[in-house]
């Protein structure tokens, strides 16, 4: 590298400047305050220095608001590139790279803030690329940065610094390229470019995991990131499916518990509707005993009504037979008088034939025969009515029989009947029993299965409880160390950074350097204290050399203070470090560090503890979302499971086990509710079976009491002569029959007995009419006396017929069955409860008050019930069982991201230290920097001081260990400032031919005797033939005139100070 | 035989498996389509007479087209008008609105004759001469009440064979209660003769040799470590008279997943030369330490058995947790033999730090090895 021109405006004390520059040796002189090292240190600023750092305010002419500017020029591998930069910390500032190829057109390679990473790039000198954490406020250091641009008054500063302090290691590298100083092993080559090429696949320069698209960490943590947030969203939706569950499971066990009360209530209001159904039995046992009652009072009034009827029908039966007699009295005067007419029309008919007296007698002969043919006709009629009376009865004696054999086989079927029926009825109550036990054992082991699971999530409830808490614990704990610490906010620290430059730079301002030399006369012991170090005694013609300050001690005479630089410097310093010492340190303090990179790091330390503590803070909140169980659960579950004991004792616990095989409660429960309907169906039947039973034997009574009846009209309607009816009654029917044919026989002579005397009847014909009259005045008598007959027979009809009525009434009023059923009565009557207190009203109204409780307990089961539905339909929606198996795929996923990380983190952990380990040996014995550099310096140095120094010392990364001389190496601090500036020009020297660069030297001998002066004026002669040489001098005088590899510039015609151009 | 079914639930179609790496992932998602291949041959094979699929067949109500569209092709592919297909809609892909089963869907609209979705609660469908389907989808993720419940009880005097299908956990298994609930007695309850049921992914009969046979025919292909039993459909045999039906447990599927931790070269070495490594999804946990050779010959089975960017591995799947593997540091000299005198003390300094425990302990392991490695692979010409 070259420099080819330097223009500055408005720099420091620099009003103007331009100096053009050649290859070899440029000679830059001029006067004292001329503006020398300012021009030094704009060609720093143009190179090194970021235009908006703080940093460029002292390059601000003073009472001025101008800005600095600075353009400069340099040949970089045969390219020119040209960098103007305006410093300014406002948006006044700006910087411009441009490149050329022929030095008269250029192209825009970078503006802004682009400008120092580039040049940095170009200078390779291992700077850090400018911004970001840790880098440079001000102007970037490093080894090179120092060698070939050093300030005035501050080369024997490289003495103290090597290539270590580097932020990167391109200095390093062109140096050890130049030097050719890395170990030469083929196999370590490869080896180190192998780890090299690993860690910077993962790592950036500064060491950080490398994020660029590309590299193994980007593509894992991205991988990562992407796992964590589907692992986390899943995780939430779990929680959230979890919540419900947990709702779910307090709605069900608030339902059950409701579920219980029902029952309980359901239970209460059954025990009031029992009794007060006893109750209601027991006044229909009244009713029914007040109805039997009834009955008998009515039974006794049908007898007494069937007595009195008997009576009149006894009386109306006694006037039938002088009615009879009457009826009898009548026929025979009827016949009288018929046979007055008979014997008128007798005489009628003698008259008419006066002579037939035999046929006369055989008319006579023959009435009479017919009327003793009708006479034996009626009697045999009589009798045929008799025996069909009698016949009649039988029938029905028969009849009665049959039906009550009937009601007999009735009576004892359904004693069969009902006999099973109690069995069946016992044994369905026994089922019922049974399942209803085997029920509530179901019962109970599910609410034991329940209290186990209660339990569980109890214990697992306090399990997360406690985590919770520890997590909140340790959360509170660290926040509460967080607490107890003071960190000053970011503006304030950015505040800190900016009083850390400005006080660094203003100490640089000082940096003149001060030299005395002592020659003193015997006397007290004089002590030296150098740049505010350890006071130490010196010599009476020694001289002293000091960067900034120093002070001489002579005991009682007194001391004097020495100090370097311009006051106004000196002021801007003092002023800097006050405000550091004021306002930063007592922050620092309070931070308990000891710098600002100290607090840096504690602050990037509490942003990780604050990360850590609210994360233990989610993670507690996410263990607490989750509801623990409610412990009216457990206690309702123990009760539950304390009453089921207490019902389950005294049953088979064998027999019940068998119940619960394959069935699970509900399925019980159903069985049971059966059970019990068949048991009360079995019971009705039986109260039926008894009814009807009760019936038949009262059907069965009356059929044997009407036999008996029959019997008793059988036998009083049978004729006493009669022993086989049947036969009695075809006889009588026969000679009915035959009497019949005689009346008809006699019938039939008498008219041709008529016939044949009908002349004879016409004369008797008035005789006849007369008798006529009187047969019909017999007649009426006889029609009279029949119609009182029949009126009688009508009063026994009728007495009769009322009888009957009243006797079917009886029979419908079995009065043996009533007095049973009045028993009967009045024996459930006194076998029931007693009536209670307050009668079937308050107790009605008791049940009435049980059955609201249980509506109001069902409509609080009905609510619970919908929030288990409700709760239901939420689970059915958040996920469930899918979500859960994607959750833990998600967090498989993650934790094989997490693995594959770590894994990938250790394996390029390891070649990192690879790497370093590979550098470390290198630097330490391999890539000797100091070695190879070594021998050019030594053999100048020694030429330098006549053999007295045999060079110097130098490290791996050329840090200047000690001087070489024939006793050894000396450590630097035993030399005086002028030998420590010769051999650090020494080095620059040599290390600028090594890299072929320019150098920049500013006054660097100014501690040298003009012997020495000469011998570097040959050096640097000789040096010119190879790089280019810029030297800013007062003494221009100790460098040759101007030739072929010297030019010379005189700063006093291209210079315009500002004091100058006032005066002008 | 009066009727023969071939019983399969669980084929997840459209599962990710997202801790494998993509190219895995894909692999095991395709073999879920693939195995359907092998169910319609079973199917065709026994010559049955219908094919029951109980619930989730696919891994989301919604999937991806490709995987429907998948699905539908197969379908249209073969006849099913005298081998009926009933698809049941499970929890992971219950039957809504938004459901590839819904009837506007294109999956729905798109199916052949002969393939049926149960999308009614009380849906019945005749089997064959004297046999009839009975089912009930699911039409939420989860539930607490059991859709067995649903099917009708046989009537008194109905003799023909009765065939229930559900979807739902049977309360043999842990938090059955939320995922539609099937208790061991629901076959009977229902006097069906055999309860096709999906949920689980093993082949279980539930109880086993109950009266009236309630199976999962488990998932065709498994869908994670750890799962026994998975792979298969049933295969089920109605004598005539009414007599216990018959189930075949019949293997359709391709990929056998399992876990080993390798304690050892010797077992690693003994784990490659095993058969079908094609048709295996294995995790590897190593548990061993091993001499850098031994280290590097680790790596070259790895490599063989589970391939690289370049090559095929032998192992169909292969996931490798090498957390448990240290790189034995105790002889050394062996491995580093005639290196430079700055090599020599870079071993000695990793050795140094391997040696200490601590957290540079592993790294300085690594570097060890790494370095083993390269010079091992030597310099390049």
């Amino acid at each position: 590298m070259k420099l080819r021109s330097i223009e500055v405006t408005d720099f420091g004390t620099v009003a103007s400047a331009k100096v053009e520059l050649r290859d070899g040796l440029n000679v830059l002189y001029g006067p004292n305050d001329l503006g020398k090292s300012t021009m030094a240190a704009a060609v720093r600023a143009a190179l090194l220095l970021q235009h908006g750092s703080s940093a460029a305010r002292p390059f601000v002419p003073w009472g001025t608001k101008r800005k600095p500017q600075v353009a400069v020029t340099l040949e970089i591998d045969g390219r020119l590139w040209r960098v103007h930069k305006v410093f300014g910390t406002s948006s006044g500032g700006k910087s411009v790279l441009e490149w050329s190829n022929d030095g008269d057109t250029y192209t825009l390679q970078e503006e802004g803030r682009g400008v120092d990473g580039k040049l940095r790039e170009l200078l390779g000198w291992g700077l850090a690329a400018p911004g970001g954490r840790g880098g440079s406020h001000g102007f970037p250091k490093s080894f090179l940065a120092t060698v070939l641009l050093g300030e005035q008054a501050m080369p024997y500063r490289l003495l103290g610094e090597s290539l270590q302090g580097d932020a990167e290691d391109t200095g390093k590298a062109r140096l050890v390229e130049a030097l050719q100083a890395m170990a030469t092993d083929p196999v370590y080559m490869h080896v180190l470019e192998a780890a090299q090429a690993k860690v910077d696949e993962a790592f950036t320069a500064r060491g950080k995991r490398s994020t660029r698209k590309g590299s193994p960490f980007e593509r894992v943590s991205t991988e990562i990131r992407q796992r964590r947030e589907s692992s986390e969203a899943l995780a939430a939706q779990v929680a959230q499916s979890e919540a419900v569950v947990a709702r779910l499971g307090g709605v069900v066990s608030e339902r059950d518990r409701l579920a219980l009360v029902a029952e309980r209530t359901k239970q209460a209001a059954a025990d009031l509707e029992q009794e007060v159904a006893v109750a209601r039995r027991r006044k229909g046992l009244e009713e029914d005993l007040a109805a039997a009652q009834a009955v008998m009072t009515e039974i006794e009034h049908n007898r007494a009504e069937i007595d009195r009827l008997f009576g009149e029908r006894q009386a109306a039966t006694a006037a039938i037979e002088p009615a009879t007699a009457a009826v009898e009295t009548a026929a025979i005067a009827l016949r009288a008088a018929h046979a007055e007419h008979d014997r008128a029309a007798g005489i009628e008919a003698s008259v008419s034939a006066g002579t037939d007296l035999e046929g006369q007698e055989e008319t006579r002969a023959l009435d009479a025969a017919v009327a003793e043919a009708r006479t034996a006709l009626a009697a045999a009629a009589d009798r045929a009515a008799a025996l069909a009376t009698w016949k009649g009865k039988r029938e029905a004696r028969e009849t009665a029989e049959a039906a009550a054999a009937k009601a007999d086989a009735d009576v004892q079927a359904l004693a069969d009947e009902l006999a099973a029926a109690k069995v069946t009825a016992e044994a369905a109550a026994a089922e019922h029993a049974q399942l209803r036990a085997a029920s509530r054992l179901a019962q109970r082991r599910k609410d034991a299965d329940r209290l186990e699971r209660w339990q569980a999530d109890a214990a697992a409830a306090t399990a997360r409880a406690q985590q919770a808490a520890d997590k909140r614990s340790r959360a509170r704990q660290q926040r509460q160390g967080l607490a107890q610490e003071t960190l000053p906010s970011a503006e304030a620290r950015e505040a800190l950074h900016d009083q850390w430059d400005a006080m660094r730079l203003g100490e640089a301002a000082l940096g003149g350097g001060v030299s005395v030399e002592l020659a003193l006369a015997p006397g007290p012991a004089v002590q030296v204290s150098v740049d505010e170090g350890a006071l130490r005694e010196v010599g009476r013609d020694e001289t002293i050399e000091a960067a900034a300050q120093m002070r001489l001690a002579a005991g009682e005479l007194g001391s004097i203070s020495v100090r370097a630089g311009d006051p106004g410097a000196r002021a801007a310093f003092e002023e800097a470090r006050q405000t550091w010492t004021t306002h930063a340190v007592p922050l620092l303090e309070a931070a308990g560090v000891a710098d600002l990179e100290a607090l840096e790091q504690k602050v990037a330390a509490r942003a990780e503890a604050e990360a850590e503590a609210a994360a233990l803070e989610q993670e507690a909140a996410v263990l607490e979302a989750v509801v623990a169980p409610a412990p009216e659960v457990a206690d309702e579950l123990r009760t539950s499971i304390a009453r089921a004991d207490a019902a389950l004792d005294g049953f088979d616990p064998a027999a019940l086990e068998r119940r619960l095989d394959g069935a699970g409660p509900e399925e019980l429960v159903a069985l049971a509710t059966d059970a019990e309907a068949a048991a009360a169906s079995a019971a009705r039947a039986v109260e039926q079976l008894r009814t009807r039973w009760a019936d038949a034997g009262s059907e069965a009574r009356v059929c044997r009491e009407r036999v008996e009846a029959a019997v008793r009209e059988e036998t009083s309607a049978c004729p006493p002569d009669t022993p086989d009816a049947f036969q009695a009654w075809e006889a009588a029917a026969q000679q009915q029959a035959k009497a019949a044919a005689a009346v008809e026989t006699a019938v039939a002579a008498r008219d041709a007995a008529t016939q044949r005397q009908s002349g004879r009847l016409r004369a008797a014909q008035e005789a006849a009419a007369a008798a006529a009259i009187l047969v019909e005045s017999a007649a009426a008598a006889d029609e009279a006396a029949r119609a009182a007959l029949a009126a009688q027979h009508q009063a026994v009809a009728a007495a009769s017929a009322a009888l009957d009525v009243r006797k079917e009434q009886s029979q419908q009023h079995d009065a043996l069955a009533a007095a049973e059923r009045l028993a009967r009565a009045q024996d459930a009557l006194n076998a029931a409860p007693p009536e209670v207190e307050g009668g079937l009203a308050s107790l009605e109204a008791a049940a009435e008050q049980a059955g609201a409780v249980h509506t109001e307990a069902v409509a609080a089961l009905d609510d619970a019930e919908t929030a288990v539905r409700q709760q239901q339909g939420a689970l059915q929606t958040v996920g469930g069982q899918v979500v859960r198996e994607r959750a833990q795929l998600a967090v498989e996923a993650l934790d094989n991201a997490q693995r594959e990380e770590a894994e990938l983190a250790l394996d390029y952990d390891g070649w990192r230290l690879l790497l370093g380990t590979l550098r470390e040996v290198e630097n330490q014995t391999g890539a000797h920097l100091g070695r190879a550099l070594g021998g050019a310096v030594a053999e100048r140095f020694e030429s330098l001081s006549g053999g007295r120094y045999q060079g110097a010392s130098l490290g791996a990364d050329l840090e200047t260990q000690g001087v070489l001389t024939p006793d050894g190496i000396q450590q630097l601090d035993r030399f005086s400032e002028g030998v420590k500036e010769q051999l650090a020009t020494l080095l620059r020297v040599s290390v600028a031919e090594q890299l072929g660069s320019m150098l920049l030297l500013d006054d660097h001998l100014a501690q040298t005797d003009p012997a020495r002066s000469a011998w570097f004026r040959d050096l640097l002669l000789e040096s010119a033939k190879q790089i280019q040489l810029v030297v800013l001098t007062c003494r221009p005088a100790d460098y040759p005139e101007a030739g072929p590899a010297v030019h010379r510039v005189d700063l006093e015609q291209g210079v315009q100070r500002f004091s100058r151009e006032r005066e002008a | 035989m009066a009727l023969k079914l071939l019983h399969t639930a669980d084929w997840h179609l459209g599962m990710r498996f997202p801790n494998f790496d993509e190219e895995h992932q894909r692999t095991l998602m395709r073999a879920r389509m693939d195995v359907i291949d092998n169910i319609f041959g079973a199917a065709e094979g026994a010559d049955v007479d219908a094919v029951l699929c109980a619930g989730d067949l696919f891994d989301d109500p919604s999937p991806d087209e490709a995987w429907w569209r998948g699905l539908l092709d197969k379908l249209k592919a073969r006849d099913w008008t005298k081998r009926p297909i009933f698809l049941l809609p499970g929890n992971h892909d219950p039957l809504t609105e938004k459901s590839l089963w819904h009837e506007s869907h294109p999956f729905r609209r798109g199916l052949p004759e002969g393939v049926h979705v149960v999308d009614r609660d009380d849906y019945t469908a005749p089997l064959g001469p004297g046999a009839t389907l009975y089912a009930s989808p699911c039409r939420t993720r989860a539930g607490q009440t059991g859709l067995w419940k649903q099917l009708p009880p046989r009537a008194e005097g109905d003799t023909q064979i009765r065939v229930g299908m559900v979807h739902g956990q049977t309360t043999d298994i842990a938090g059955f209660q939320n995922t539609f609930p099937i208790p061991e007695h629901a076959a009977q309850d229902r006097g069906v003769d055999y309860l096709a049921i999906g949920d689980t992914h093993a082949f279980r009969e539930v109880p086993p040799g109950a009266a009236v046979p309630t199976v999962y025919p488990s998932a065709p292909e498994p869908t994670k470590f750890g799962e026994v039993d998975a792979g298969y459909v049933a295969l089920v045999f109605f004598p005539r008279g009414g007599r216990r039906p018959l189930i075949r447990k019949e293997r359709v599927g391709r990929w056998r997943w399992s876990e080993h931790a390798v304690t050892s070269l010797q077992a690693l070495r003994a784990l490659g030369t095993e058969p079908d490594l094609a048709q295996r999804v294995i995790r590897l946990r190593l548990e061993l330490e091993a001499t850098p050779p031994e280290f590097e010959e680790i790596e070259q089975l790895l490599r063989t058995l589970g391939g690289t960017d370049a090559t095929h591995g032998r192992v169909g799947v292969l996931q490798v947790d090498r957390r448990g593997l240290r790189l034995r540091t105790d002889d050394l000299e062996a491995a580093f033999e005639n290196l430079p005198d700055e090599l020599e003390e870079v071993v000695r300094r990793l050795k140094a730090q391997a040696d200490v425990d601590g957290p540079e302990a592993e790294p300085a392991r690594r570097a060890l090895y790494h370095l083993y490695r390269v010079l091992r692979e030597g310099q390049p010409s």
